[in-house]
C-alpha cells in the first residue's frame, strides 16, 4: 500500500477537476483550472493508475465515485483533465523562468485514497497554472459528471 | 452588500441612481411600497445579484439592513445584474451581448460549484469593465473566473500568443503573457506581473500582444 507523500511516477497519471469557470467558451481548459486556493499549500490532484484499472475511462469514473464518497458536488459542465505526471514536471521546469521543479506525492485522505497533490506552486505565480493548462488537449478531459 | 433604493424618483428609483441603470427593468412601485412598509424605513436593500426580471424574491423575507444613505451609492453596491445589464445594453463594444450571456453563465456556474468557487466580484468586474471602455480595440477576450471570484480576460491565439488579465478587486492586475521572441523565434517570452489597470498595457506592448489581441 503506497504511503503518504510518495512521489508518483513520472510514467503515470494524475486528473484535475476543472468547473465550468475556469473552462474557455470554446472548451479550452484555462490556467485557472491549476491554480492554488488561498488555503492550500498543493494543488489537489487524484492519482489515476492507483485504481490498476489499465482503462481511462474506468479510472475516471472512479474518481467520480471518490468525489460523491466524500460529498463533493460536481457542476453540470465540469470536467476531469487527465496529465501524464511526468510530462508536467518536464514542461514546467524546462519553460518556467526559475526551472520550477514540481513534485506530485500521493496523498491519500480518507474517503478518497487516489487524492495526491502538486507541490512546489505558488500563490503568486499565474505562469505555471498557464504552462500546465498549455499540455492540456481534447483527448485529455472527460466530464465530471457521469454522461 | 446591497442596494439602497428610496421611494424618490420614478417608480422609486432615486434619479441619479436610475441614471446609472437606465435600462433595467425594476419593481413595480407596488411591490417596492409593500416591503417599504416592513422595514419601517423609506430604503430596503436588494440582494447582490438580482436579475432584472427575476424580482420574486421581493414577496419573500430577508434580513433587513441598515438602510444607506443613495448619496452614498457607488458602483460597489452595484448589483452583480445591474451592471450585466450595463454590459449588455451599453457597453459599447460588438461583442457585449455575447459578454452580458458569458458574465450570466459564469454567475450560475459559480452558484452550482460553491463553496468551492466564490461567487463573481463585483469590484473585479467593475475594473474589468472600465479597462475594456478605455481599451477598445482589443478584441473579444474569453473570460473565466478564479476560485476567489476575480475576472480573468484571456486573448489567447496559440501557447506563444498569450495574454491574460485577472482583475482583482483593489483595481490592481495581474497578468501573464506568452509571446515569441522577436530576435529568436523558436523561443518563448514568459512574463507575469502585478501593476494597475492603468499601467496594464505600457507593460504589454514590448511583447507585441496587441498583435493578436485587438479586433
Amino acid at each position: 500500500m503506497p504511503t503518504k507523500k510518495d512521489p508518483i511516477p513520472d510514467n503515470n497519471h494524475v486528473s484535475r477537476y476543472v468547473g465550468y469557470d475556469q473552462i474557455a467558451p470554446n472548451g479550452r481548459i484555462t490556467g485557472k483550472a491549476f491554480q492554488l486556493r488561498e488555503n492550500e499549500s498543493s494543488l489537489s490532484v487524484n492519482w489515476l493508475e492507483f485504481f490498476d484499472l489499465k482503462d481511462r475511462k474506468a479510472e475516471i469514473q472512479k474518481i467520480r465515485e471518490a468525489f460523491a464518497d466524500k460529498g463533493r458536488g460536481v457542476g453540470t459542465k465540469a470536467k476531469f483533465v487527465a496529465l501524464n505526471v511526468g510530462e508536467i514536471r518536464k514542461y514546467v521546469q524546462q519553460e518556467s523562468d526559475d526551472n520550477r521543479i514540481l513534485s506530485v506525492l500521493h496523498d491519500p485522505q480518507d474517503n478518497d485514497l487516489s487524492h495526491s497533490g502538486i507541490y512546489n506552486m505558488r500563490h503568486d505565480d499565474p505562469i505555471i497554472g498557464d504552462l500546465i493548462a498549455d499540455l492540456v488537449n481534447e483527448e485529455q478531459i472527460y466530464p465530471a459528471k457521469n454522461p | 452588500m446591497g442596494v439602497a433604493i428610496d421611494t424618490y424618483g420614478h417608480q422609486g428609483i432615486n434619479p441619479s441612481f436610475k441614471a446609472y441603470v437606465e435600462g433595467a427593468v425594476w419593481p413595480k412601485k407596488s411591490t417596492i411600497k409593500k416591503f417599504i412598509t416592513a422595514t419601517a424605513s423609506n430604503t430596503f436593500v436588494l440582494k447582490p445579484y438580482v436579475a432584472p426580471d427575476k424580482l420574486d424574491f421581493l414577496d419573500g423575507l430577508f434580513p433587513q439592513e441598515k438602510p444607506v444613505p443613495t448619496t452614498q451609492l457607488q458602483s460597489e453596491y452595484a448589483p452583480l445584474g445591474l451592471i450585466i445589464s450595463f454590459v449588455r445594453n451599453h457597453l459599447k463594444v460588438p461583442y457585449s451581448s455575447k459578454l452580458a450571456d458569458r458574465l450570466d453563465y459564469l454567475h450560475e456556474a459559480s452558484i452550482e460549484e460553491a463553496p468551492e468557487q466564490s461567487p463573481i466580484s463585483v469590484d473585479s468586474l467593475q475594473g474589468f469593465i472600465n479597462f475594456l471602455k478605455k481599451e477598445q480595440n482589443l478584441g473579444e477576450p474569453d473570460v473565466v473566473l478564479s476560485y476567489e471570484g476575480n475576472i480573468r480576460a484571456e486573448w489567447h491565439k496559440s501557447r506563444r500568443e498569450h495574454f491574460a488579465v485577472e482583475f482583482l478587486p483593489d483595481c490592481q492586475v495581474r497578468y501573464v503573457i506568452f509571446s515569441s521572441d522577436p530576435d529568436y523565434p523558436s523561443r518563448t517570452n514568459r512574463v507575469s506581473g502585478l501593476v494597475s489597470a492603468e499601467t496594464l498595457m505600457k507593460k504589454a506592448e514590448p511583447f507585441n500582444v496587441l498583435s493578436w489581441a485587438t479586433r
